[in-house]
């Protein structure tokens, strides 16, 4: 089974080494893990592939980033922003996951962003780490937006990630975990499932069909 | 009539927390009335019924294991110290799950030695299968890295 924890933060951007998070998500029961600010490598059959986090809101940062990452091996993740710069990223090859759309505005994610996302086959980022971590009314608003995210999905079906954003080995989740906390979202066990392994999918998407002789 | 009861076996980590079994269920009690609400977690009746330093059993109506479960993943910290709870098994009996824990632990926490990095002095606790999970002595700052013996001889 493939089960892919879709971004994680691994020292020096946290407390736990790249190693112990090998350790650590292999017990969990995941194959690979998307680590930012690392290069890719595999051990026994486990994947590290490498991630690139960009946090500024400026379409220029998102097309550096892309050529820096034209390889196709790692993974491009982009924070979202309003409506205009979400519709502007989706477009731009190499871009594989937006995330964070719960800190956004409501309208920062409609049906045309959705549509596009489809086509370009970019990947919306569910979260956990809010799920865990806050609480009341913070959690409720999040759940809410992610309930809306899903939506658009059952309706324009482009590809879902889910991801622990763990920068401790506290703060890892283990592939049942992340279902079940999916499921407080509305995504269905065979849905979430389908989420975890989505990510190899986007590094290597398949192509047309060809003929061969 | 007495309502039909599940035990949850839970594993913590890290193991050096310790924590004890009251403020267990006051951190579980809280997660599972901040999500499933003051009603739902009446219904599900949970108490911890067992606790040492790597887990936890738990006691909930059948039918609620989902839930209790489910909030068990929403608990980040005890007593200011970062921990997680992650469910192993669910049983009919305390008894089965003791057999289970018993196959699966891991050992002792092991006496921590000191480690010293460049001008800091660490406590590391060296677990099974190359973990290291090293803390900072210090009265200002209380670090706390995890890593692998490998990390260790690199630095």
């Amino acid at each position: 089974m493939i089960a892919t924890d879709a971004t994680v933060f691994p020292s020096p951007l946290g407390n736990t080494s790249i190693r112990r998070m090998v350790l650590e998500t292999r017990e969990l029961g995941f194959d690979s893990i998307v680590a930012i600010g690392q290069t890719g490598w595999e051990i026994d059959g486990f994947s590290v592939i490498g991630g690139t986090l960009v946090r500024e809101p400026q379409v220029k940062a998102v097309i550096n980033a892309a050529r820096a990452n034209s390889s196709g091996t790692g993974v491009l993740v982009v924070n979202a922003g309003n409506n205009g710069f979400n519709r502007a990223i989706i477009q731009i090859k190499g871009v594989h996951v937006i995330r964070h759309l719960h800190k956004t505005e409501k309208n920062s994610f409609d049906h045309i962003i959705a549509r596009m996302s489809a086509e370009n086959h970019v990947a919306i980022d569910i979260d956990l780490r809010p799920l865990v971590m806050s609480r009341g009314i913070w959690r409720q608003k999040t759940i809410q937006r992610y309930k809306d995210i899903i939506g658009l999905c059952e309706r324009f079906e482009f590809p879902l990630t889910l991801s622990s954003n763990a920068r401790s080995v506290v703060e890892l989740k283990s592939v049942r975990e992340m279902v079940n906390l999916a499921s407080l979202v509305g995504i269905a066990e065979p849905d979430a499932r389908e989420a975890l392994a989505a990510i190899r999918g986007l590094i290597a998407p398949c192509g047309p069909v060809q003929v061969v002789g | 009539m007495r309502d039909k009861r599940r035990y949850v076996l839970a594993r913590i980590t890290p193991l050096w927390v310790c924590p004890e079994t009251k403020s267990l269920y006051l951190v579980v009690q809280e997660a599972i009335t901040s999500l499933w609400g003051d009603a739902m977690s009446a219904g599900i009746q949970m108490a911890v019924v067992y606790g040492d330093n790597e887990f936890c059993i738990i006691r909930c109506r059948r039918g609620c294991e989902g839930w209790l479960e489910t909030a068990l993943s929403t608990v980040s910290c005890v007593n200011d110290q970062g921990i997680s709870l992650r469910s192993y098994a669910v049983s009919g009996t305390i008894h089965a799950l003791k057999r289970r824990i018993e196959k699966c632990r891991k050992g002792p926490v092991p006496d921590a030695r000191e480690l010293i990095i460049g001008e800091r002095i660490f406590e590391a606790y060296y677990f099974p299968g190359q973990k290291v999970d090293v803390l900072e002595k210090g009265f200002k700052s209380r670090e706390l890295l995890f890593l692998t013996e490998t990390d260790i001889e690199e630095m």
